[in-house]
């Protein structure tokens, strides 16, 4: 035991070098029409792990608390985590095999090579209907402690409306929100995301055939490389995404497990996705604030993206703007040094 | 100089929304009928630019494509703004299989060139004065597993009585959205309603419609010539102040669009047939 927390402690030694950053503004056009901002970003460097997180709550008039929604789903995902690698007892349901279930700290359920593809995978599965769990408890507390106004209701879709009003049946749907979020634990990245919304990494190489992870766009920018791991779904498209509160939220999370800690990660909502019609110009957008953070002094670094968002959402999508990003300066720099010109990404394949 | 103010200028655009119309130019539209669209057309397009020139949300793009013994793309998506109008020429068959085969090829290119992002729900306009028969199901079917025609919003002139009104419901997938022109003046106004309608609803942000209470009162106030023209040619059935708590409720674009029309042409529908003109 005391060498697993030996080991365990060389490697959070790794996580020590990354900077971890987010933002989130209200979009033009949410401050044109008085409408709050409804994304939420969190991010957060602990000894034993990083995450950076946002969620985009729904903007249609049915997702009337969807700001709320977006916070809860950012806190459900840092309660969970914390919850998962602190607490020795936490468990993850083999749901083949329910005798086989253990005590087991996820560090251990992802981490170890002992491990097989499909238990991983159970174990992440778990992870975010654990998510998804904290999330609804935390929703219904909230309906519990301010039920909806008499407005708040006329905006319920006629169906719902005599189900919640007869027979108090819960609308979730108020607070819908998407989530993506990124996990830096030990040695691994752990990427989840359920709805719309973009998930950039920036790594030395792109996965290897063996991780059987498909990455799409993916960018060369000299030694690095830039691209999309988490599998794209179909039913997010346009105007339409899969939410939090849809039935089937559970079977809708997307994730993917990277056995190495990458250069950079950035999650972020579709407000500032909508502004490059180019998915080039996007990972550019990405890089290029690597470069400004490698650059400049941290604080000022942050200053100049968070004075840039709101420019961005008005002359681009107009929509409520959230990124969160963790990132390995030292290690960026190592691998960009001989290319110091901010050049444009070319495009490696698609 | 930001230093990010290069990607500001050169990579950062307006959401875009592009409007289709499929025009079908058979022998049986010779005459008054393509006459009656050109016009349409014509006086619809700067409604369009307008709208998309004072529209913060979206650029308004659009697109034709005729169907005679062939289909053709007369415009290729492209901006509205110095869109110019081109004079349409009825003569031949009706191939609307042709044309569902081009708009697939056309929206599988859009499919493969973008992600989706960045992009508002297209719209799709069809205007027919006769139809096939059930040649049409197959196409069809495979129009509809294209994403961008599957999410599109989707409406339907049928132009005179002859019209096959099930290819047209085949279409949309929704009968709400399917309109008869019972005449000449009917059909310009169709054309000019339904395009500038869905326009306005199509290019609209899901946030800027969550208000839809403002929403319609703000597309009111940038387009009030374009308003002031449809009050004239059509009677909102219920008062205005209704409309917008009907729209309050939608959650479909489609939905909204065919709640929207219907207001404005519920009491033509009512018309008996003994005061068609066709």
């Amino acid at each position: 035991m005391n060498d697993k927390k030996q080991k365990l402690k060389q490697l959070s030694q790794k996580l020590k070098s990354y900077g971890a950053k987010h933002f989130c503004v209200q979009g033009a056009l949410h401050i044109k029409n008085n409408l709050p901002c409804q994304d939420s970003a969190q991010s957060c460097l602990e000894e034993n792990f990083c995450l950076a997180v946002i969620a985009d709550g729904h903007g249609s008039a049915q997702y009337f608390r969807s700001d709320r929604g977006s916070r809860i789903a950012v806190e459900a995902f840092e309660n969970c985590v914390k919850e998962a690698l602190t607490n020795s007892k936490y468990y993850y349901h083999d749901s083949t095999h329910p005798k086989d279930n253990t005590a087991i700290n996820l560090i251990d359920a992802l981490s170890s090579s002992r491990i097989s593809i499909k238990k991983r995978n159970h174990a992440i599965q778990w992870f975010c209907q654990s998510i998804l769990a904290n999330w609804l408890i935390a929703v219904r507390q909230d309906m519990q402690n301010e039920p909806f106004t008499k407005e708040e209701i006329r905006k319920i879709p006629e169906k719902y409306r005599t189900l919640h009003e007869k027979d108090h049946s819960e609308y979730t749907s108020a607070y819908g929100s998407t989530l993506i979020a990124a996990l830096l634990v030990a040695d691994f990245c752990l990427l989840i995301q359920i709805g719309d919304g973009v998930c950039i990494v920036f790594d030395d190489a792109e996965p290897d055939a063996s991780s059987k992870i498909k990455p799409v766009h993916k960018y060369a920018h000299g030694n690095l490389v830039s691209f999309e791991p988490i599998p794209v779904d179909d039913k997010c498209f346009l105007n339409t995404t899969t939410s939090l509160c849809d039935a089937k939220a559970r079977e809708e999370f997307r994730s993917c497990y990277l056995k190495k800690l990458p250069v950079a990660v950035f999650v972020s909502s579709d407000g500032i996705e909508d502004c490059f019609h180019e998915r080039a110009d996007l990972h550019k957008f990405f890089h290029r604030i690597l470069f400004d953070f490698s650059d400049s002094h941290e604080a000022q670094a942050q200053a100049e993206l968070q004075a840039f968002l709101p420019r961005l959402s008005e002359k681009g999508s107009g929509d409520d703007m959230s990124l969160s990003m963790l990132y390995d300066v030292s290690k960026f720099k190592e691998l960009t040094a001989d290319v110091r010109d901010k050049q444009l990404p070319e495009a490696v394949s698609n | 100089m930001g230093i990010y103010d290069s990607i500001l200028m050169k990579a950062v655009t307006r959401r875009t929304m592009t409007i289709y119309f499929l025009i079908d130019i058979s022998w049986s539209m010779r005459g008054y009928k393509i006459d009656a669209v050109n016009q349409a057309l014509a006086e619809t397009i700067p409604m369009l630019q307008v709208i998309s020139e004072e529209n913060a949300d979206a650029e308004i793009m659009a697109a034709i494509l005729t169907y005679g013994t062939t289909a053709e793309w007369v415009k290729e998506p492209s901006s509205i703004m110095g869109f110019i109008s081109p004079t349409i020429y009825a003569g031949g068959q009706t191939n609307f299989k042709d044309a569902c085969i081009k708009l697939k090829e056309m929206l599988l290119r859009q499919e493969a060139k973008t992600t989706g992002a960045g992009s508002y729900a297209p719209v799709f306009i069809l205007m027919a004065d006769g139809g096939s028969t059930n040649a049409h199901k197959t196409v069809l079917r495979d129009l509809w597993h294209i994403k961008w025609f599957k999410h599109g919003i989707k409406a339907a002139i049928a132009i005179g009585n002859d019209v096959h009104f099930d290819m047209l419901e085949d279409f949309t997938k929704d009968p709400d959205t399917v309109f008869r022109a019972h005449s000449i003046k009917r059909l310009k106004d169709l054309i000019k309603l339904i395009s500038v309608k869905s326009s306005q609803i199509a290019s609209q942000s899901s946030a800027v419609q969550s208000r839809s209470r403002n929403t319609t009162s703000q597309t009111s106030t940038t387009s009030t010539a374009v308003e002031k023209q449809f009050n004239t040619a059509f009677t909102p059935q219920t008062a205005a102040s209704n409309a917008t708590q009907e729209i309050d409720r939608v959650y479909s674009k489609q939905e909204e669009l065919a709640k929207t029309l219907k207001l404005f042409t519920a009491a033509e529908d009512e018309d008996s047939p003994e005061n068609w003109d066709w």
